[in-house]
């Protein structure tokens, strides 16, 4: 029954919670109900989960995954998010002769490094938009903001 | 990214008159607020109720009369300018009235939301949503952005300028039978891992993959695809654009470019193109100046000036495109066990122009369940089986044959000494393809000529597909080509892709002979069952009566090829072809002897010459231009070993049996002559494959 509960709700989104991403405690199993008819057993868990919910300009740490002309695609767990080129500072121009693709600013960081937007950098950013759909929420976010854009070390 | 919106009122209700404003200049308005009252004298439906005859009818008389309405703004924002004022009446529905400023005008969306200020534009109002206004979905993945037509104009824009200084073009290239072909048969592993296997030689570079929980892949790069690729990506920026899976061109990609230097992530499957059209549109929505296709079909592309048609690269023979099976095959053609020809050009070309989400998954099953059958029924080690037999068969006849007679041709390998039987043994796989060394040199030269013509022409560039377009129109300038027997009668000739060919590449084409025909284009034709138009064309002086593949050489290689290699020649030993006009001289006499000696020995050389796919093709041609004297529709593909001995079947008792039949028919259309027959012809079909 616990896998049963495991297989139901871990990686799943809820409406109200978000992300349900893994069930850390079990409660309380209520007592079995028979339902007419199937032969099968309703049971009420009250389960303790670790759940990932975003809120509007919340900021989060992603990964980076697709860079193309339109802005790029990041990863927060299990979430994805879009940055618009639109809301990327001016000053990172996209490269398309790069390999792979970038956005590469034309400053270079504290460590004399040009700092690139490309798969597989840390970036953080600010949520501006939310969008919760059956299997998957998504979201937009910015990085044109102080203290946002690609880190170190994250 | 603040927008400006231009406010006017629906044209149909000028002139108007402004009865008064509630807004004034900086003022913040939200969607759907009341800007102002005007009027208009418009129609207005009045119910009227007349009693007549003692009964009420109801009526709806339309009347104009002035109305009143409300001017609500469809947009949100700051007022920027006002150009009208109460009282004023404005005629010209061109008249801007307003100026409004937009704080977003969602020129980016991502599914449903504006990834610029993060609103939900899928919540409509009665006026619909905002989800309209970017829609253009222009990047090589699915992932759902989609842009207005001004970012993407924008973004096309700054791509051509970066080009332009990189001194690059955009070539968009095709995997599967241009530069690569795969197959799903298993024969190809048990050949591979088979030293003793003739074909072993050709298959030491074949790449096998597997996509999960699918087919195990054997693909087999073109020769000198790598060549090709990087003379390319010197000068042009390489998109790879294919119908075949996500995972199959990943897959295709990570062969044929490794570090990902060469294609990036410009590559489009049929994962997110979902049509069974390819269309630049789909990558370069506003600026199609600069790109070059090349692809080994042209209808899929509807036939784009910008298209190069590359012949299809047919290495695993009977194979045929496997991302393609729901379509016609392209080009000459081509037959194999799997898609019999008749079968395929029954099928009806599929014209649903976009095919919609639940459609893909059907069609995805059709793939998959090809697929299936094409592991199952191996085709190529059928051809192979085939192919040993009539190898057995022809080393009994010409024992004595020496291998000099045979070295010329690229067909026959040496065979291991397994086989006592027979000395060698022939290969199903040729590998002596070299289309694409003529597709590098023709690129180069489109390349040259685009920025040639640009440093003539100063500041506005040259289009690309204007350029592809005259070089082709060059090609078969003042041609004028009558087909005969290679357009199924059923069709629409001007509609099939030899004809739009022919006449891109600036050929006139007819239906009938007339004055000013100068090729005769017709599928190979035996004894007297050749078609009305060819026997007419063969007296008429200056005709070319040449085989298709004249045609579609000159096509492929952007060159009118000699018409001496491809004129057909007459298997009737009687009439000797005269090559200075291209007519046949008929010498009556004593043919059957001729025929019977002369004819087979012929026949006996093109089949060494030729690969199996000719054969089978003829073989089809054969039997589709025996069909069509019987003035039938059908073609019956059981009697195609009978109503024609197959080369390799060289048993004289066939041959005497064929041709007595033959030369039945021929003197009973040589004495009904001509004239009452023609017209009879040109109703009955004109020929299937």
């Amino acid at each position: 029954m616990l896998r049963k509960l495991y297989e139901e709700v871990e990686g799943h989104i809820d409406g109200q919670y978000g992300y349900i991403i893994s069930v850390l405690n079990i409660v309380e199993v209520g007592s079995g109900v028979l339902q007419p008819m199937t032969g099968l057993a309703e049971f009420n868990v009250v389960y303790q989960a670790l759940v990932m919910k975003v809120f509007k300009n919340m900021v989060v740490d992603g990964v980076v995954t697709v860079v193309n002309p339109l802005g790029f695609w990041a990863e927060i767990g299990p979430l994805t998010m879009f940055v618009a080129s639109a809301l990327i500072p001016t000053y990172f121009k996209y490269d398309p002769s790069a390999n792979p693709p970038a956005f590469i600013s034309e400053f270079g960081d504290d460590n004399g490094h040009v700092s690139r937007i490309e798969k597989g950098v840390a970036v953080r950013a600010r949520i501006i938009g939310i969008r919760t759909e059956a299997t998957e929420i998504f979201c937009v976010g910015t990085i044109k903001e102080d203290y946002l854009g690609p880190q170190l070390g994250v | 990214m603040e927008t400006t919106q231009n406010l006017a009122l629906p044209q149909d209700r000028y002139p108007i008159t402004i009865v008064s404003l509630r807004v004034k200049k900086d003022s913040e308005i939200y969607r759907d607020e009341v800007i102002g009252v005007y009027e208009y004298v418009g129609t207005v439906v009045v119910k009227k109720t007349v009693v007549a005859d003692g009964r009420e009818i109801h009526e709806e008389v339309p009347t104009r009369r002035l109305v009143k309405e409300e001017w609500r703004s469809q947009f949100e924002g700051r007022i920027d300018k006002l150009n009208v004022s109460p009282g004023q009446t404005i005629a010209d529905p061109k008249q801007i009235l307003a100026v409004l400023v937009e704080p977003c005008g969602h020129p980016i969306q991502v599914r449903g939301i504006c990834a610029t200020c993060g609103k939900d534009l899928s919540i409509g109002d009665y006026m619909g949503n905002d989800m309209g206004r970017a829609t253009i979905n222009m990047a090589h993945d699915n992932r759902g952005v989609t842009v207005s037509r001004d970012v993407a104009e924008k973004l096309d824009k700054e791509r051509s300028q970066r080009l332009l200084i990189a001194q690059k073009l955009t070539l968009i290239l095709d995997l599967d039978q241009t530069v690569v072909h795969a197959t799903v048969d298993p024969t190809v592993l048990q050949w591979m891992n088979d030293p003793q296997n003739p074909n072993q030689p050709f298959l030491k570079d074949v790449h096998k993959f597997e996509i999960p929980t699918y087919h195990t892949h054997y693909v087999k790069l073109r020769p000198g695809t790598r060549e090709f690729l990087s003379a390319m990506n010197e000068l042009y920026e390489m998109h790879i654009y294919t119908m075949g899976s996500r995972q199959y061109a990943d897959q295709i990609a990570m062969i044929l470019d490794p570090d990902r230097h060469l294609f990036k992530d410009r590559i489009i499957s049929r994962d997110e193109n979902r049509s069974n059209f390819k269309s630049i549109q789909r990558l370069f929505p506003s600026d199609q100046s600069m790109v070059v296709i090349v692809d080994d079909r042209s209808d899929i592309w509807r036939w784009s000036p910008n298209l190069y048609k590359i012949l299809p690269f047919n290495f695993f023979v009977g194979t045929g495109d496997i991302n393609a099976p729901r379509l016609p095959p392209s080009g000459p053609p081509r037959s194999g066990p799997v898609l019999p020809v008749s079968q395929l050009v029954a099928e009806p070309p599929d014209d649903d122009d976009e095919k919609s989400v639940e459609e893909k998954d059907l069609s995805d099953d059709v793939q998959h369940q090809f697929l299936d059958d094409l592991e199952k029924t191996r085709p190529l080690e059928k051809i192979s089986e085939e192919l040993e037999e009539e190898g057995d068969r022809n080393t009994d006849a010409m024992e004595v044959d020496t291998p000099a007679a045979d070295s010329a041709t690229d067909n026959v390998k040496p065979k291991t000494p397994t086989k006592e039987l027979s000395p060698r043994r022939r290969t199903v796989l040729v590998d002596n393809d070299r289309e694409l060394d003529r597709v590098t040199e023709i690129l180069r030269n489109v390349h040259h000529t685009f920025y040639a013509e640009k440093a003539a022409s100063g500041p506005a560039p040259p289009d690309v597909g204007e350029i592809m377009a005259r070089q082709k129109k060059d090609v078969l300038r003042g041609v004028k080509i009558v087909f005969s027997g290679v357009i199924p009668s059923n069709l629409n000739p001007a509609q099939q892709d030899i004809w739009i060919g022919a006449e891109q590449f600036g050929a006139k084409c007819s239906v009938d002979l007339s004055d000013d025909v100068t090729h005769v284009v017709t599928v190979k034709q035996i004894g007297t069952n050749r078609t009305n138009k060819v026997r007419r064309a063969r007296n008429m002086p200056g005709v070319f009566v040449v085989k298709p593949d004249w045609l579609y050489d000159s096509i492929s290689r952007w060159e009118r090829q000699e018409e001496e290699e491809y004129l057909l020649e007459e298997v009737c030993r009687g009439a000797r072809l005269s090559l200075e006009t291209g007519r046949a001289i008929y010498e009556t006499g004593d043919d059957d002897e001729a025929i019977l000696s002369g004819t087979w020995e012929h026949e006996n050389d093109l089949f060494i010459k030729l690969g199996q796919d000719d054969i089978e093709a003829m073989d089809a041609e054969i039997e589709a231009a025996l069909a069509e004297d019987d003035d039938s529709d059908e073609i019956d593909h059981d009697t195609q070993d009978t109503s024609f001995p197959d080369a390799s079947q060289n048993t004289d008792a066939d041959f005497d049996a064929f041709f007595e039949e033959g030369f039945a028919a021929f003197a009973e259309e040589n004495e009904s002559s001509d004239p009452p027959k023609e017209d009879e012809k040109r109703k009955a079909p004109e020929g299937e494959r």
